[in-house]
C-alpha cells in the first residue's frame, strides 16, 4: 500500500516534469509564430549583447544601430522583396548567459546570422556553439586577437590589438620617417602588448627605439623619473600608451621637463575630458585610432563621408542621442550581413563565404576589408590637437 | 641627469613629507595610525577645487574655507567616532578600524558627489621654472619643498613652545594623568585632529596644484607611501617624517631611473633594510611601550 502511493507520487511528479518540459516548446514556438507570421518569408537574424547591467549603454547603442539598418532595409522592401526580422537577446555582459543565448539561437534553424556580443569575453564564450552549428557569428566590437581564430564562422569589425599597434607603427614611420622613437606604457595586458608590437614594427621598418618605460596604473601620479630617462635619450617621437587621464598627466609633466619631441597617443585619448585635463600641453599631439569617434567638437572641423554623415543624422533623429564609434560598427555589421544575404540567400555557408570576401567596404565606421584570417583591416582615423580640439590629421 | 632625478625625487618626497607630518602628529599624540588621513588629504583638495569653481576662481578664499572645512571634518571625526571608543576604553584596534571605516565613508561620498573621473585643477600659480645646465626646477617644486619645511617648523614650535602643545605632549605621555592635572583631554585630542586635517588639506591642495589634477584615489596612493615615510623617519618624530618622506621620494626616483617597473619595490626594500637595522626609524628614539 505504502509502495503503491510512492509509485503514484513518482508517476505524478514525472508527469509534472514532462508537462513543464513540454511547456517550453509550445511557448517558444508561439513566440516565433508571433514575430514572423508568414514563416519562410523573412530572413531571420539574431542580436545579443548587454542590454542590462553596467555595459548596457554600449549594448543598447549597438542594438539601436542594427535595428536602424534593418528598418531601413525593410522600408525599402526588404532583401529581394523578403523582409528581415531581428530577434534580440540580452546577455547581461555575462559569458555564461551568452552561451545559453547561443544555444537558443542555434536551436532555431531559421536564424541565419547572429550579431554579438559587445565584449570579447562574451563573444569568445559563445563562439564554439556557433562554430559547431555552422552559424556565422558577427561581433561588431570584439577586439581580442583570439576571436577570429575561434573558428571560420567568426567575424569581427574591430581591428585586433595586434594589427592595430602594427598599423600605428606604420603610420608613424610613414608620416615622420624612420626617426628615434621612445614609448611609455601602462603595465597592463593591453599596454604591454600594444607597446611590444609597436616597438617591434618600428624597428622592422628602419626606425630606432631609444627606450620604453613602463608605469603601473594608480600607483603614482608622478612620472617625472621616467620622463627624465626618456629626455636623456633625445627621441624625435614620444608615444604615450595609457588611459586618457594618465596620458594627460604624462604629457603635462613631459612638457614641464622640456621634452622636445612629437607627442603621439592612441584612440583612448579621444575624449573631451582629455582635452580639459591636458589643457595647453595637449597642443600638437597626434592621436591614432582604429575606431571612429564622433566627438561633437571634432565634428565641427571634420568632413564626414556622405554615408557616415547620413548615419550620424539618422541615428540622432531616431534615438535623440549622438551616435558613437560602436554604434557605427553595429550599423556596418548589419549592412554587411544584409549584403551577404542578398548574394547568398538563406544559406549560412554561402553567407559566411560572402562575408569573408568583403574587401574595401566603405562603411560608416570607415574603410574595411577582411584578411584571409577573417581579421578585419581598417583604415586608421587620425587627429591632431589644435586650439583645444581634435581636428583631422593632415601632414604638416 | 642624476641631478634632475634628484630634483624629481625631492619633489615627490616633499609631497610624501607633507602628508607624513599629519600622520606623525596623530600617532605621536594617540599612538593611533589614522588611515583616514589620506582621505582628508583628498577631500581637502576637492573642497578647494569645488569652492574655487563655485566662486569664480577666487583661489585664496576657496583655500581658506577648504582648510576650515577639512579641519572641522577632522575634529568631527574625533568627536563623533573616536571619542566614544576612547571613553569606553576599547582597544586601539577598534579606533584603528574606525578610521578605515571613516576613510571608506569619505571616499565613497566624494565618489558619489563628484564622480570617479580625474578632475583638472587650474594652474592658479604659474610661477615658471629655472634651467640650470640640463636640470629643470620649477618654482612650484621649490614652493612645495618650502611649505613642507615651514609646516614642520611651525608644528614643532606649537608642540614645544605653546600651552596647547604642552597639553598635547602631556596627553601623549599619559592620558589619565593629564586629565587629573586638569587638562581637557577631549579638547586636546580634537584639536590634534583638526591640525592634522588642516595639514592634509594644505598638502592635498598643493599636490593638486602641482600635478594640475585631482582624483578620488589620490589619498590612497599617497597614504601608503607617506605612512612608510613616517615609519622610516621614526614615527612620532616630526623631523623624522620630513626626512623619511624625502628619502623615500629620492630612492623612488632613482629606482625608477634604473628600472621603471621596480620603483616602488626599490623604495620599500630600502624601508625594510633600514627597519631591520634601526627598528625605531632613522630619528626615532628607543622607548618602552606603556603597559
Amino acid at each position: 500500500m505504502k509502495n503503491k502511493s510512492k509509485m503514484l507520487g513518482l508517476l505524478i511528479s514525472i508527469c509534472l516534469m514532462l508537462s513543464v518540459l513540454a511547456g517550453c516548446g509550445p511557448a517558444s514556438e508561439a513566440n516565433n509564430g508571433q514575430a514572423g507570421s508568414d514563416k519562410g518569408k523573412s530572413y531571420k537574424l539574431a542580436f545579443f549583447g548587454p542590454l542590462s547591467g553596467d555595459a548596457m549603454q554600449y549594448g543598447v547603442a549597438i542594438k539601436n544601430a542594427v535595428e536602424l539598418e534593418i528598418r531601413k532595409v525593410n522600408d525599402a522592401g526588404g532583401i529581394n522583396g523578403v523582409p528581415v526580422e531581428l530577434k534580440v537577446f540580452d546577455d547581461k555582459n555575462d559569458p555564461k548567459e551568452s552561451v545559453n543565448i547561443a544555444n537558443k539561437i542555434v536551436s532555431d534553424p531559421e536564424i541565419l546570422v547572429a550579431i554579438g556580443s559587445f565584449t570579447s569575453s562574451c563573444s569568445l564564450a559563445a563562439a564554439p556553439v556557433f562554430q559547431k552549428n555552422q552559424v556565422p557569428l558577427f561581433s561588431p566590437t570584439a577586439s581580442h586577437p583570439d576571436f577570429p581564430f575561434a573558428g571560420d564562422y567568426m567575424f569581427t569589425l574591430a581591428m585586433t590589438q595586434k594589427l592595430e599597434s602594427k598599423k600605428f607603427a606604420e603610420f608613424v614611420i610613414e608620416q615622420f620617417g624612420p626617426k628615434k622613437v621612445a614609448t611609455i606604457y601602462q603595465n597592463t595586458d593591453y599596454g604591454v602588448t600594444a607597446n611590444d608590437i609597436f616597438v617591434n614594427r618600428i624597428k622592422e621598418l628602419g626606425g630606432t627605439v631609444t627606450g620604453s618605460e613602463q608605469f603601473i596604473s594608480g600607483q603614482t601620479k608622478d612620472y617625472s623619473p621616467l620622463i627624465s630617462n626618456i629626455k636623456a635619450q633625445q627621441p624625435d617621437i614620444f608615444y604615450v600608451i595609457g588611459s586618457y587621464s594618465e596620458a594627460a598627466q604624462i604629457i603635462q609633466q613631459a612638457k614641464a621637463l622640456d621634452l622636445k619631441a612629437q607627442y603621439i597617443g592612441n584612440g583612448q585619448l579621444i575624449r573631451e575630458d582629455f582635452l580639459k585635463l591636458a589643457g595647453a600641453n595637449g597642443e600638437g599631439l597626434v592621436v591614432m585610432s582604429s575606431i571612429p569617434v564622433f566627438l561633437s567638437s571634432a565634428l565641427e572641423h571634420q568632413k564626414l563621408s556622405a554615408n557616415t554623415e547620413a548615419f550620424v543624422n539618422d541615428f540622432k533623429k531616431a534615438y535623440q542621442v549622438e551616435a558613437d564609434g560602436f554604434s557605427a560598427m553595429g550599423y556596418d555589421s548589419a549592412s554587411l550581413i544584409v549584403d551577404a544575404i542578398q548574394k547568398a540567400g538563406a544559406d549560412k555557408k554561402g553567407i559566411r563565404d560572402a562575408l569573408a570576401q568583403t574587401k574595401n567596404y566603405a562603411g560608416v565606421s570607415g574603410n574595411l576589408s577582411f584578411m584571409d584570417t577573417r581579421e578585419v583591416e581598417r583604415s586608421l582615423i587620425n587627429y591632431r590637437v589644435k586650439d583645444g580640439t581634435f581636428i583631422p590629421y593632415v601632414r604638416e | 641627469m642624476f641631478i634632475q632625478q634628484l630634483v624629481n625625487g625631492l619633489t615627490i618626497g616633499s609631497t610624501y613629507a607633507l602628508v607624513a607630518i599629519g600622520f606623525t602628529l596623530i600617532f605621536g599624540v594617540l599612538e593611533l595610525i589614522n588611515f583616514a588621513h589620506g582621505s582628508f588629504y583628498m577631500v581637502g583638495a576637492y573642497f578647494t577645487l569645488m569652492l574655487m569653481l563655485a566662486m569664480g576662481g577666487n583661489f585664496v578664499l576657496a583655500f581658506i574655507i577648504s582648510l576650515a572645512l577639512t579641519g572641522a571634518l577632522g575634529a568631527m571625526m574625533d568627536h563623533f567616532a573616536l571619542r566614544r571608543i576612547r571613553e569606553r576604553r576599547a582597544t586601539k584596534d577598534a579606533a584603528l578600524i574606525s578610521t578605515i571605516g571613516i576613510a571608506t565613508v569619505i571616499d565613497h561620498s566624494v565618489l558619489e558627489f563628484f564622480g570617479s573621473e580625474t578632475k583638472s585643477f587650474p594652474a592658479v600659480l604659474n610661477l615658471g621654472k629655472i634651467t640650470v645646465g640640463n636640470t629643470i626646477i620649477s618654482y612650484m617644486q621649490i614652493l612645495i619643498f618650502a611649505v613642507a619645511v615651514i609646516l614642520m617648523g611651525l608644528l614643532t614650535f606649537i608642540l614645544y613652545k605653546t600651552r596647547i602643545g604642552k597639553a598635547m605632549r602631556a596627553v601623549s605621555q599619559n592620558m589619565d594623568a593629564a586629565k587629573l592635572m586638569g587638562i581637557n583631554v577631549n579638547f586636546v585630542i580634537s584639536f590634534t585632529f583638526l591640525v592634522a586635517s588642516v595639514l592634509a588639506a594644505i598638502a592635498g591642495t598643493m599636490v593638486g596644484m602641482y600635478y594640475q589634477a585631482i582624483e578620488v584615489t589620490m589619498g590612497f596612493a599617497i597614504g601608503m607611501k607617506s605612512f612608510a615615510a613616517a615609519v622610516l623617519g621614526g614615527i612620532s618624530v616630526l623631523p623624522g617624517a620630513m626626512l623619511g618622506g624625502l628619502i623615500i621620494g629620492v630612492v623612488e626616483a632613482l629606482g625608477a631611473s634604473i628600472s621603471s617597473g621596480y620603483r616602488d619595490a626599490i623604495a620599500f626594500a630600502v624601508l625594510i633594510i633600514v627597519l631591520v637595522f634601526k627598528p625605531s626609524g632613522l630619528l626615532g628614539k628607543k622607548h618602552n611601550n606603556k603597559v
